[in-house]
């Protein structure tokens, strides 16, 4: 009777430690997993940055032409004006299955060729789409150097452009 | 005790089986969940990675890029365009983009090893978008020569120094048309400049997924078809829409790699939506009736310099075909592709090209775009 409860207890044990094996081996997989996807989601939403701030700097909306072909990295200053009121206006049926949730800022640093004051640099600053997320686990700001043509004098002046989106 | 032993021995063996069958069941459980996981996984990690590499091949207008997709070979990719949304995916996976804003032209289904895209920029009048064109090393499009000025673009265009980034095409005569095989393509198209009786069209030939193209209507129609058992059946067609003096012509190459009319339409609208937008940036009309946009802040400016050549120019010259332009374009969103006002726009679209020509030119002032 003792010799088979003690073979009972040791199978017990053996299960018992067996089990505990593999609960730590999945405890370690699931934060290997948690990790590794924490990581990709990361690397996406990097991403996602990088192809919302690619998608604003080409975006006709805002670009600069001349005589009908694109100037990189030029933003249009009548264009600006014109366009955050379109996109203003159909964010929800268009805009936002292009830019999702994100911020698009344009900041304007020179002003016929001189610098802006800093006291007039938030007078200076174009919001072109406002759709942050309210709340969010994550925000990624990117930044791009611009020249800004005024179409009706000619004259390119300088500026960033910022792109912050939200997951 | 001999009975008792019996006993122990049997719930022994029974407890053994009855524990490995449990630990098994757990361990082919946890085998088969992440078996799907990683599935699931790779399709999304597909699918995203295309996703970036599709946005940047897109704005970078006028160029072409390739893709290995290496593992990927011997999975099938698919695109689709219905009622005006976009996707793509690995076939076969649950997880596929869909896009409602880009357009992509391509085949229906892609195995390859290399992926070729090419970005074109469309002009109506002014810059609306950069197609994407998405097609494969192993997808074939054999052009029957016709000697156009189209043909001769299009040679110039698709081929590239770079191998992998070149369009695996051949410009043949018709008479060559018999002696075409299946290679290693994995699909064959059969690109028709000139309108042709589809009947004259060889069926014979030995080649799975053979399909084709004829333009028609002096190149402003295209009509797809496909092999059928010994006969040749139609698909679909699509009116094209774009300006006549393009050095390549978007609409036009475009409706070529689409793998038929319905997806080269359903792009074609993301497009009009767009040129929508973009109309009312360029110069909307107010509810006061006072211009905005651009041309409304241009209007102004030469309004308060006193030049009295530019504000009747502008107001002339350009807003009135841009509101119909508008007009034009808001009426093909909503009505259909195929309506009047979709094969209007071309037209109107020419008017505002002639007037901002002139602005600069005759009266020189501030070029709408």
């Amino acid at each position: 009777m003792k010799k088979a409860q003690m073979k009972m207890m040791e199978t017990i044990a053996i299960i018992f430690i067996f089990f505990v094996l593999v609960l730590f081996g999945i405890i370690f997989f699931y934060q290997y997993s948690k990790v590794s996807i924490n990581e990709r989601n990361e690397q996406f939403f990097a991403e996602r940055a990088m192809r919302t701030t690619l998608k604003v700097l080409f975006m006709p909306e805002l670009i600069c032409t001349d005589h009908g072909r694109i100037e990189q990295n030029c933003f249009d200053l009548q264009k600006i004006g014109a366009a955050k009121e379109v996109i203003e206006r159909n964010t929800e049926d268009y805009y936002f299955n292009l830019f999702s949730y994100a911020e698009i800022t344009v900041h304007q640093l020179t002003k016929d060729g001189m610098m802006i004051p800093p006291a007039e640099l938030d007078a200076n600053k174009h919001l072109i789409y406002s759709n942050p997320k309210l709340v969010f686990t994550k925000k990624e700001p990117t930044y791009f150097i611009l020249t800004l043509k005024d179409d009706i004098t000619g004259h390119y002046d300088f500026g960033y452009l910022n792109v912050t989106v939200y997951s | 005790m001999e009975r008792k032993g019996q006993i122990e021995v049997t719930f022994n063996w029974i407890y053994i089986v009855i524990a490995g069958a449990v630990i098994l069941l757990f361990f082919t459980g946890i085998i088969i969940k992440q078996k799907a996981a990683s599935e699931e996984r790779l399709a999304v990690d597909v699918v995203n990675i295309l996703e970036s590499i599709f946005s940047g091949a897109e704005v970078s207008e006028n160029t072409k890029n390739f893709v290995e997709t290496g593992a990927l070979a011997d999975e099938i990719l698919y695109f689709s365009c219905q009622d005006g949304i976009g996707e793509y995916g690995l076939q076969g996976y649950d997880y596929g983009v869909q896009n409602t804003v880009d357009p992509i032209f391509s085949p229906a289904e892609i195995k390859s090893p290399l992926l070729i895209l090419w970005s074109l920029p469309y002009y109506l009048p002014f810059k609306v978008m950069d197609f994407l064109i998405v097609t494969s090393s192993n997808t074939k499009y054999y052009f029957i020569k016709d000697g156009s000025p189209f043909e001769e673009q299009l040679d110039l265009a698709m081929g590239e120094q770079d191998q992998r980034l070149s369009i695996n095409h051949e410009f043949i005569s018709f008479s060559e048309l018999s002696q075409i095989k299946q290679g290693n393509n994995f699909q064959v198209r059969l690109v028709f400049l000139n309108e042709i009786d589809i009947d004259d069209i060889p069926t014979f030939l030995e080649i799975d997924r053979l399909t084709a193209v004829v333009f028609s209507n002096a190149g402003i129609k295209i009509t797809y078809y496909k092999r059928g058992e010994n006969r040749w059946e139609l698909i679909d067609s699509a009116d094209i829409i774009s300006l006549d003096d393009q050095d390549r012509d978007a609409a036009k190459i475009a409706a070529i790699f689409a793998e038929n009319g319905e997806m080269y339409k359903c792009n074609m609208e993301k497009v009009f939506k767009r040129l929508s937008y973009l109309i009312q940036v360029y110069g909307k009309e107010n509810a006061d009736g006072v211009i905005g946009g651009k041309l409304g802040e241009l209007k102004q400016y030469y309004e308060e310099a006193i030049y009295p050549n530019c504000q009747s120019s502008y107001y002339e010259g350009i807003t009135v075909p841009l509101y119909t332009l508008k007009h034009q374009v808001d009426n093909c969103v909503f009505e259909s592709y195929n309506s009047d006002s979709c094969k209007s726009l071309d037209n109107t679209a020419a008017d505002i090209a002639i007037e901002n020509e002139k602005l600069d030119t005759a009266v020189s002032c501030t070029r709408l775009y």
